[in-house]
């Protein structure tokens, strides 16, 4: 009897935690109360960098020539591509080396841009979140200032119009012309894509990043991606430059300097 | 069309005044006041583009003897060069300080500049960065201007040609190791009243100054200073030092304009359409196929 009484009220702490935890992550609250800029908004400023290996292959996989093994970022795993894009997945994952756009230097798309293996830097002022990107010096701004998306006009970066629900910056992406993938091995989105992504403070030195996917002309339903984004701590750490499509130009000994 | 007629208006009305805008200038009897951010900065935020327009990176010298250069190097005529008075401030003379060296290869570019062989392609054509200075003159408010933000402790210059951006942090923090080269080389700045002032190293040595040919090494260095001048106009200036390929330092200035309020950065992918290599090719099999 006393036992149970104690099962009973472990069961009672354990059932306030979970609705509480629950609660939490309905209303977006987060435990930690990140620092504010000056226009008192939560300071998201920094040098983010993933440590996962999504830029291979968003879903689970193995090591390969293609990089190492890792967890998949997408919530559930599993992509619910309709049969003309898997096709399409299929083609893409045979032909990666040659016709992944990012092998070629071309702009990686969000949320492509958040998973390559290069640190990017979030600045924020009154109105604007900027974000800059090493890999291909990429850039976005995220309007916060409650201005409407761009009208007949695609982005390889989409156009990004942000609000802040609590302490989480929420980034509406529209507009993307259909070019950029969305990983190493194929997977791909149209134009019609559109990407709510979610940017969360959870501690000095981490943000939960989150993206849900919507694209009806290659999914049959909206799915979540879920990674963690790290702080680059080094006191020296800072954004160089990537312009990888001069690269091969130097390979093929084109010169490009008048001063050799 | 109006505004195309419009633009070559400015642009005729811009080459008239720049070649006396240094002379004319005067300190103003009280200087501007701008409003001051929360960490005490100058408050220079907006879109902003070089007054001249795009053709400030066709050519920094003073168009008329550029152009008798090129006509000695049997380059075909280009009228609207010599209408072009340049944007050196110094020397006075608007030619650039070359070492001897340095005129022959920018010379060979010079001959080559309408329809150029790889190796003497101007690096921008291709879609690649243009360093600094010329990231800032080549940026205008018609046709991709630059953005400015300025959270506390730092200027950041969001470019929208090639999507270049510099960060540009105001701590006094040391800059990276002398190996490291940049096409935009590696930005430190500091306040001094109402001027931003920037040193930029880590230069590497692959960009331009425009597409006449004009190059600098990978030992240059670059002096930056951002003066506000009034709510919508900042003058820039850049001293360009580097004694591989100059006799001795130079001097550009150019003015900036605000782009109208409500404009936001476009996005310029070149790399994603580069047919720069492919394109002189044709022009030049074309002229070579042209009767003699």
């Amino acid at each position: 009897m006393k036992r149970g009484a104690l099962a009973g009220s472990a069961a009672m702490v354990m059932a306030v935690v979970l609705l509480s935890v629950f609660s939490g992550a309905v209303q977006g609250q987060s435990p930690y109360a990140p620092p504010r800029t000056p226009d008192g908004k939560p300071d998201l400023q920094g040098i983010w960098q993933v440590l996962n290996s999504a830029y291979v292959d968003i879903q689970d996989h193995s090591a390969g020539t293609d990089g190492p093994a890792g967890h998949g970022v997408v919530v559930g795993n599993e992509l619910p591509y309709l049969p003309a894009a898997l096709a399409k997945k299929k083609e893409n994952f045979d032909t990666r080396m040659t016709e992944d756009p990012v092998r070629k230097c071309y702009l990686p798309g969000v949320p492509r841009s958040t998973y390559l293996p290069f640190p990017f830097q979030i600045i924020q002022v009154a109105g604007h979140v900027a974000i800059a990107y090493e890999f291909v010096h990429a850039q976005r701004v995220v309007y916060t200032n409650g201005t409407a998306h761009q009208e007949d006009v695609e982005f390889w970066m989409g156009d990004s119009r942000g609000k802040w629900e609590g302490d989480t910056l929420v980034v509406d992406v529209t507009n993307f012309n259909g070019l950029a993938w969305l990983d190493g091995v194929g997977n791909h989105h149209s134009n019609e894509l559109h990407v709510v992504e979610r940017y969360t403070r959870t501690g000095p030195d981490h943000m939960q990043y989150e993206a849900t996917i919507e694209d009806p002309k290659v999914f049959s339903r909206p799915w979540k991606m879920s990674m963690l984004l790290y702080r680059r701590k080094e006191p020296n750490a800072q954004l160089f430059d990537y312009q990888c499509y001069a690269f091969d130009h130097n390979e093929k000994g084109l010169s490009i300097s008048l001063a050799r | 069309m109006k505004s195309r007629f419009l633009s070559l208006t400015l642009l005729a009305v811009a080459m008239l005044s720049i070649g006396t805008r240094a002379a004319q200038q005067k300190p103003p009897a009280t200087p501007y006041q701008p409003s001051l951010l929360s960490d005490g900065q100058p408050d220079i935020q907006g879109l902003w583009g070089d007054v001249l327009g795009n053709i400030a990176s066709l050519n920094v010298e003073r168009g008329d003897l550029l152009h008798e250069s090129a006509q000695k190097l049997g380059v075909g005529d280009f009228p609207g060069l010599k209408m072009f008075k340049g944007f050196l401030i110094d020397p006075p003379n608007g030619l650039l300080p070359h070492q001897p060296w340095a005129l022959e290869r920018r010379n060979e570019a010079l001959k080559e500049f309408q329809a150029p062989s790889p190796a003497m392609m101007d690096p921008q054509t291709r879609g690649w960065p243009n360093g600094i200075p010329r990231e800032n003159y080549y940026s205008s408010t018609e046709n991709g201007p630059y953005q400015i933000l300025q959270p506390p402790g730092y200027v950041v210059f969001f470019y929208e040609i090639h999507h270049e951006f510099r960060i540009v942090p105001l701590d006094g923090r040391p800059h990276p190791g002398k190996d490291i080269k940049l096409w935009e080389g590696d930005s430190r700045g500091r306040w001094e009243g109402n001027t931003l002032v920037i040193d930029v190293t880590n230069h590497n040595d692959s960009t331009r100054f425009d597409v006449m040919g004009n190059f600098h090494s990978d030992e240059m260095l670059v002096t930056e200073r951002w003066t506000i001048v009034d709510k919508d106009t900042l003058e820039y200036r850049a001293t360009v030092d580097d004694p591989k390929v100059y006799t001795k330092p130079w001097t550009l200035g150019v003015t900036m304009v605000r782009s109208p309020e409500g404009n936001e950065l476009m996005e310029y992918a070149g790399v994603e359409g580069d047919t720069a290599v492919a394109t002189a090719a044709a022009i030049r099999e074309a002229k070579d196929a042209e009767p003699k």
